[in-house]
Order: structure tokens, then C-alpha cells, then sequence
């Protein structure tokens, strides 16, 4: 592999681990509790959505999988697989729709960022409603959630994915002036 | 001990936390929603993890495991209590939800220090020193974890603190004087949705200022650290590679 392309993908993986360890202490640290369902608010989808805008889908979709889920395994493993896979692609289509990364003709950041707060809701409201329940029948460990719960972190869910979107915006605005 | 010892015995440690076997064997309750499977779960962490990781860092370790616990814990007990208060959500009494948040606080002051003592038993410093040192190849694996580790290394003991002191500082996060208001007079609706705008601004001006001076701050010497990465000599096929790191 040439020296460049190496260093390249040096950079690429640094990165993807610097805004996954943002993402990691953004929801850590920040964490209001949903009573209703055992889940939590925090503000960690910022650094997924800011990676997913400044750096593509492909930075976003990993920062997502791997920061927020890290997060999950400390507290809250039952929401581990739920996170990787709503924040996956979160990410992952803020960069497509959002992102500056990939050749497009112009970037749509607040579309995108809309488009990942519909993720967020949408894809935690599918795994609580439909796949917990269904998992739980072999898994206990997955029997967190039940369908009216999931109907109940609805709108802290929303509230977490504008709050979120709104601080991305911002930053990716300011790093934007700055290019 | 070795490190690779103590990482598998706290892995080992983890696993009720994961999949709950076999805590669910012993139910008998102490209080509802707490039995003494739990609190014998706890009180083996803690022992487990001050044996392995020194009275130092264990004392660290719970300093954080209380920080991230505790906000969390009564946090949610005071949305609880605001949902009894405006009667939401079909809570009837004011411990509607108190058994689910004791559980909660056992739960996190068991599984975040299994976390954070399996961070600190791993030697970072001196597996990133046995990889820079020269004298061996490293495969681009090797080096894809070594730049991953530092990053991660830069940002949690480096930018992350030093956040926090300018935060601290600067004063931000703080509330700015109202100017002067006549207190006998009760406000409008008006004047409380402009406060409370124009403090939702300033907050939200104040956390992208915070997000900005923490990516700035972790990618900081990400292109540094590629190119001296990049220089280490690699494995080719058919040559030997390095040893594992003891």
C-alpha cells in the first residue's frame, strides 16, 4: 500500500474513533432517565450527526454503531443492539443526504438531519414495539419493553433527536465558514 | 497477575450483567423490584474490581461510577415525582416508580465499574510503547488499533478534561444577570416566553461552542499521528510478524 493511501486511511480510522469517543462520553455523561420505559435522554446523536455531515455516510454509520452502543454497554446492555443498528443508520443517512464527504451536487444538511431524527424515533420505536417483545419470547434478557412503553418514548426520543440536530446544525455551520 | 488474567476475570464478571444467569436462580427479595442476588452481585464487583485494580484507580473508579450513577438515578426520580405532581402517565402514587429506580442505581454501580476497571487493568501506555518502539513490524491491523487507542486515550484523558476547566473558567453554562426587574411585579406570559428564549439560545450557542472546542481539540494531531504511524514497518507476507503483545 502506498504511503499516501496508508496515511489516508490512518486519518479515515482516526477520525471515525475520535467522534465515536465524543459520541461515547455525549451520552454518557448526559443521561435524563424515561421513567417510563427504563431508556434515557442524552445528547450523544450530536456527534453522530455532526461525523455524518463533515465526513459522509460511512464515518457517520460507524460513529453511530460503535460510540452510542459503547455507552449502552455501560448501564444499559438490553438497548445495545436497538442503538447500534437505529444509530447505524441514523448516521449513515445524514452523511448520504446531509454529508459534504461524497461527491453531490449540493448537500442537504437540514434534510438530512431531519431525515435522521425520523430514524431515531422510527427505528426506536420498531425495535421496542415490534423486536423486543418478539426476542424476548427466546431471550429474557431482551423483555425490556412492550409496546405502550415504546409509544411513551416517543416524544423524549423526538425531543433528544431535534435538541441533537440543532447542535449539529450549529456546529457543522461553523466548521463550514471555516473551510 | 497479567493483564490479559484480569481482563478475562472481569469479563468473566460481566456476564450476569449481560444476560442476567445466573442471578435469576437466586430470587429471593429483600424489597420489591431488589433481591439478594443483586446486592451479592454488587458487593462482588466491588471487592473483585479493588482487588485487581488498586486501591488508587478502584477509588477513581467509584468516584466515576457515583458521577454517572447518581444524576441518573435521582434524575429520574424527580421526573417520577413531577409525573405523580401532574398526574401523567397513569402514576398514582408518588413510588410509583421508586423500586425500578433502586434497581437502577444497583444495576449501574454494578455494571460501571466492571466497565471502568476493564479499562484500567489494560496497559494502554505501554502497548502503544511496544508498538512505536521500532524494532518489530506491526501489521496495518496493528496500526489501525494503535491509532484508535490513541485517539481514544486523547480525547478521554486529555480533551475531555480540559473541557471540562475551560467550561469552568469561562463560566459557561453559566446564567447571565437578568438586569434589574421589578420583583413585586408577577411577569407576563410575553416576558416569561422571551426569557425563556432567550436562554434557550444562549444554551444552545453555549453547547455548539462546547462540541466545536471538543472536535477541534480531538482531531487536533490525528494527521500527525497517521504519518508517524504510517512509517512503522509493516508485515509482507512471508516475512515473520510480530509477537502478540504479553
Amino acid at each position: 500500500m502506498s504511503q499516501t493511501s496508508e496515511t489516508k486511511k490512518l486519518l479515515n480510522a482516526g477520525v471515525i474513533a475520535a467522534f465515536a469517543t465524543l459520541a461515547f462520553v455525549g451520552t454518557t455523561v448526559i443521561r435524563v432517565p424515561i421513567p417510563a420505559t427504563g431508556g434515557y435522554f442524552n445528547l450523544g446523536d450530536t456527534f453522530v450527526m455532526v461525523a455524518g455531515l463533515l465526513y459522509g455516510p460511512l464515518t457517520g454509520a460507524l460513529v453511530g454503531m460503535i460510540g452510542p452502543a459503547l455507552s449502552d454497554a455501560v448501564g444499559f446492555p438490553q438497548f445495545i443492539l436497538a442503538t447500534a443498528v437505529v444509530k447505524f443508520f441514523e448516521g449513515g443517512l445524514v452523511g448520504v443526504v446531509g454529508g459534504s464527504g461524497i461527491k453531490r451536487s449540493q448537500p442537504q444538511p437540514v434534510l438530512g438531519l431531519c431525515l435522521g431524527v425520523a430514524v431515531l424515533v422510527g427505528g426506536y420505536f420498531i425495535f421496542e414495539a415490534l423486536i423486543y417483545p418478539i426476542l424476548a419470547k427466546w431471550i429474557p434478557f431482551f423483555g425490556v419493553t412492550d409496546p405502550k412503553a415504546a409509544l411513551a418514548e416517543v416524544v423524549p426520543n423526538c425531543l433528544q433527536g431535534v435538541i441533537s440536530a440543532l447542535i449539529a446544525l450549529g456546529i457543522y455551520r461553523v466548521f463550514k465558514k471555516t473551510r | 497477575m497479567s493483564w490479559k488474567l484480569k481482563a478475562t476475570l472481569l469479563l468473566g464478571l460481566a456476564i450476569p450483567a449481560f444476560c442476567g444467569w445466573p442471578m435469576s436462580c437466586f430470587g429471593a427479595q429483600i424489597v420489591p423490584g431488589i433481591d439478594w442476588a443483586a446486592v451479592g452481585y454488587l458487593v462482588s464487583v466491588h471487592l473483585v474490581s479493588c482487588l485487581l485494580t488498586g486501591g488508587r484507580s478502584y477509588n477513581r473508579i467509584l468516584a466515576i461510577s457515583a458521577m454517572i450513577s447518581l444524576p441518573v438515578v435521582f434524575g429520574g426520580g424527580s421526573i417520577s415525582y413531577l409525573m405523580y405532581l401532574l398526574n401523567m402517565g397513569g402514576v398514582s402514587d408518588p413510588y410509583f416508580f421508586g423500586a425500578h429506580y433502586l434497581e437502577l442505581a444497583i444495576t449501574m454501580l454494578s455494571v460501571v465499574p466492571v466497565a471502568l476497571s476493564m479499562v484500567a487493568v489494560i496497559p494502554m501506555g505501554a502497548l502503544e510503547q511496544r508498538l512505536i518502539r521500532g524494532r518489530q513490524v506491526v501489521t496495518r491491523f496493528q496500526k489501525s488499533a494503535l491509532m484508535c487507542l490513541r485517539v481514544f486515550n486523547h480525547v478521554l484523558f486529555n480533551v475531555i478534561p480540559s473541557i471540562v476547566e475551560i467550561m469552568h473558567e469561562e463560566g459557561i453554562f453559566h446564567t447571565p444577570p437578568q438586569g434589574t426587574s421589578d420583583a413585586s411585579r408577577p411577569m407576563s406570559l410575553g416576558e416569561r416566553w422571551q426569557r425563556f428564549h432567550c436562554r434557550s439560545k444562549l444554551l444552545l450557542q453555549q453547547l455548539i461552542q462546547v462540541g466545536v472546542q471538543g472536535i477541534c481539540s480531538a482531531i487536533e494531531y490525528i494527521p500527525l499521528w497517521s504519518v508517524e504511524i504510517s512509517q512503522l514497518p509493516e508485515a509482507t507476507p512471508g516475512k515473520q510478524t510480530s509477537d502478540s503483545i504479553h
